[in-house]
């Protein structure tokens, strides 16, 4: 067994980008693919040994959503290899609740999709519900549900079923400070035990009192890997500077690394 | 691993997620439904109902069915049946598209997709039975051994229509206008197929072609159970051929289905 809970090896993740129909249907029956690939993530590599909190910074479109989609296992990557030792559990905004049923079956339905029995759920379930502090709302349907909320019970549901490895998606800018300080308790508990922990945040100084280890990205590489203070630091740096651009210096910037981005095929061999 | 069997060996271990997800599926359509899962039954009886009216009554003049035995209940038999294929098909067809923003963010089987989603029909279709049960003792039909075979029509039905629905859910991740083609051709297959007129009515040259749509032999399978007392082995070639037909889709379902399902995500 490995000591590293993540793996990643010369990783790449392309999205499909299409002009029109027919860009998409010579890309179905061509072989070596046709059109325009959007490289959402761009060989990277990085090796994060167990028990660490690995924080993922970066600007927007940087990846960081693709990435924790690609280690939560949903998305699979076009080339190289991720190798991830233990079960994961994805803690996103959007967090996978049917919002048609209620938040009891929503616990039990998550548990069922994540490989547990029912009587491992029923077992989880008050802890669950207690962490997730809805109240009565817990036997109404989850659309009748405040955003807070939804949020609170897919967190709860997420760090209760016990994964070996969490991440948590920008999950906790939706709730209070009474809720988040409750998430740091239950992610240092976890950090305690031994487990590795992946969040993604905006907030600097989120990643700063609470990760080990800091990924930067920026447009789908890595740009820096490595111990907290110093990631954090060169990464504050440089949004200080971002943020004195002008917008359009910003926007000039952004347009010239999201060309970088895309790859055209070779449109001979489409027609082969 | 070859795709066919890998699609099975994911079935065999979700067995039990397969039928919890398929409860959940319904109470969640039904949750906001004062009648809740009683729409089950009030649906098809409502279709039943106008169909009866339409051909039975209509069309047919209350005329039994090749001299031989009264509409409503041979209707009945073959709409159970007709519900529960056309159901699985279109709606399994859609499953993974329609559930493609959940299983991108953990990794899932998802094969079995479109099988929970075929099982909720199940609930509806045993009610149905019991309806065609209601009937055959109002008419005084008496019910046989061959009723035995039921599963047998019933478990084809689910293997034909899973083999179906995978295929199209794969299509119609990737384009959208399959599904619409799956809905239009559906329909179109509710009177091209045997259900509400009977094979024996038609020109005799055009029944051998009638009989290589594989629904001929799962709706006649239904009727010859519960009225015609025959066995399916007593029809060898059209068993061989529905089979051969069913086992060829699910190989060509289950490799494009492993081949694409890694990047269903990316043709959202």
């Amino acid at each position: 067994m490995s000591d590293y809970a993540i793996e990643f090896k010369n990783v790449s993740k392309y999205f499909r980008v299409y002009k029109g129909t027919k860009d998409k249907i010579l890309d179905l029956i061509s072989r070596s693919g046709y059109g325009e690939r959007f490289i959402a993530l761009n060989d990277i590599s990085f090796q994060l040994p167990k028990g660490e909190v690995l924080g993922i910074v970066g600007i927007n479109g940087s990846g960081k959503s693709t990435m924790s989609n690609v280690i939560a296992g949903g998305l699979k990557p076009e080339k190289g290899e991720v190798i991830i030792n233990g079960d994961v559990s994805l803690v996103a905004i959007s967090a996978g609740l049917n919002t048609q049923l209620s938040g009891r079956d929503n616990i039990e339905l998550k548990g069922l999709m994540m490989g547990l029995s029912r009587s491992e759920i029923k077992a989880l379930e008050p802890s669950i519900i207690d962490f997730a502090d809805i109240g009565r709302f817990i036997d109404q349907p989850v659309k009748t549900y405040s955003s807070g909320m939804k949020s609170r019970l897919g967190f709860a549901i997420s760090v209760h079923i016990n994964p070996d490895i969490l991440v948590i998606d920008e999950a906790l800018s939706v709730g209070d400070q009474t809720f988040y300080k409750k998430c740091i308790d239950k992610m240092n508990e976890f950090k305690n035990e031994g487990k590795t922990i992946i969040f993604i945040s905006h907030s600097t100084a989120q990643v700063k009192s609470f990760c080990t280890q800091v990924l930067w990205l920026e447009f789908g590489k890595v740009r820096e890997y490595g111990p907290v203070n110093e990631i954090v630091e060169h990464y504050s740096k440089f949004l200080n500077d971002f943020n004195k651009w002008t917008a359009q210096e910003k926007s000039n910037y952004r347009k010239e690394k999201l060309d970088e981005q895309y790859i055209l095929l070779n449109r001979k061999k489409a027609h082969n | 691993m070859l795709s066919p069997i890998k699609v099975i060996k994911e079935h065999l271990e979700n067995l039990y997620m397969i039928g919890r997800l398929a409860r959940y599926e319904t109470k969640a359509q039904y949750s906001t439904h004062i009648l809740g899962v009683l729409w089950e039954l009030l649906n098809p009886l409502f279709q039943i109902a106008t169909y009866w009216f339409v051909f039975g009554l209509g069309l047919r003049g209350g005329r039994p069915v090749d001299g031989q035995i009264d509409y409503l209940p041979w209707l009945v038999a073959g709409l159970a049946l007709w519900f529960f294929i056309s159901k699985s098909i279109v709606q399994g067809g859609n499953s993974i598209y329609a559930r493609i923003n959940l299983i991108s963010q953990m990794n899932f089987p998802i094969s079995i997709i479109p099988s929970f989603v075929i099982v909720t029909f199940l609930t509806e279709h045993m009610f149905m039975l019991v309806i065609v049960g209601f009937i055959m003792v109002s008419y005084d039909i008496p019910f046989t051994i061959h009723l035995i075979q039921l599963p047998y029509y019933l478990f084809a039905a689910f293997c034909f229509s899973y083999s179906v629905a995978l295929l199209f859910s794969t299509f119609s991740s990737i384009a959208r206008d399959f599904q619409t083609l799956l809905q239009s051709a559906i329909r179109m297959l509710l009177y091209l197929s045997p259900i509400l007129w009977s094979i024996n009515s038609m020109p005799e040259y055009l029944q051998p072609f009638l009989k290589l749509n594989p629904l001929t032999y799962l709706i006649n399978g239904y009727r010859d159970s519960l009225f015609f007392e025959t066995w399916f082995w007593e029809l060898p070639q059209l068993t061989i051929y529905f089979w051969t037909f069913t086992l060829s889709i699910y190989f060509i379902a289950s490799i494009l289905h492993v081949k694409f399902r890694d990047s269903f995500a990316d043709y959202l």
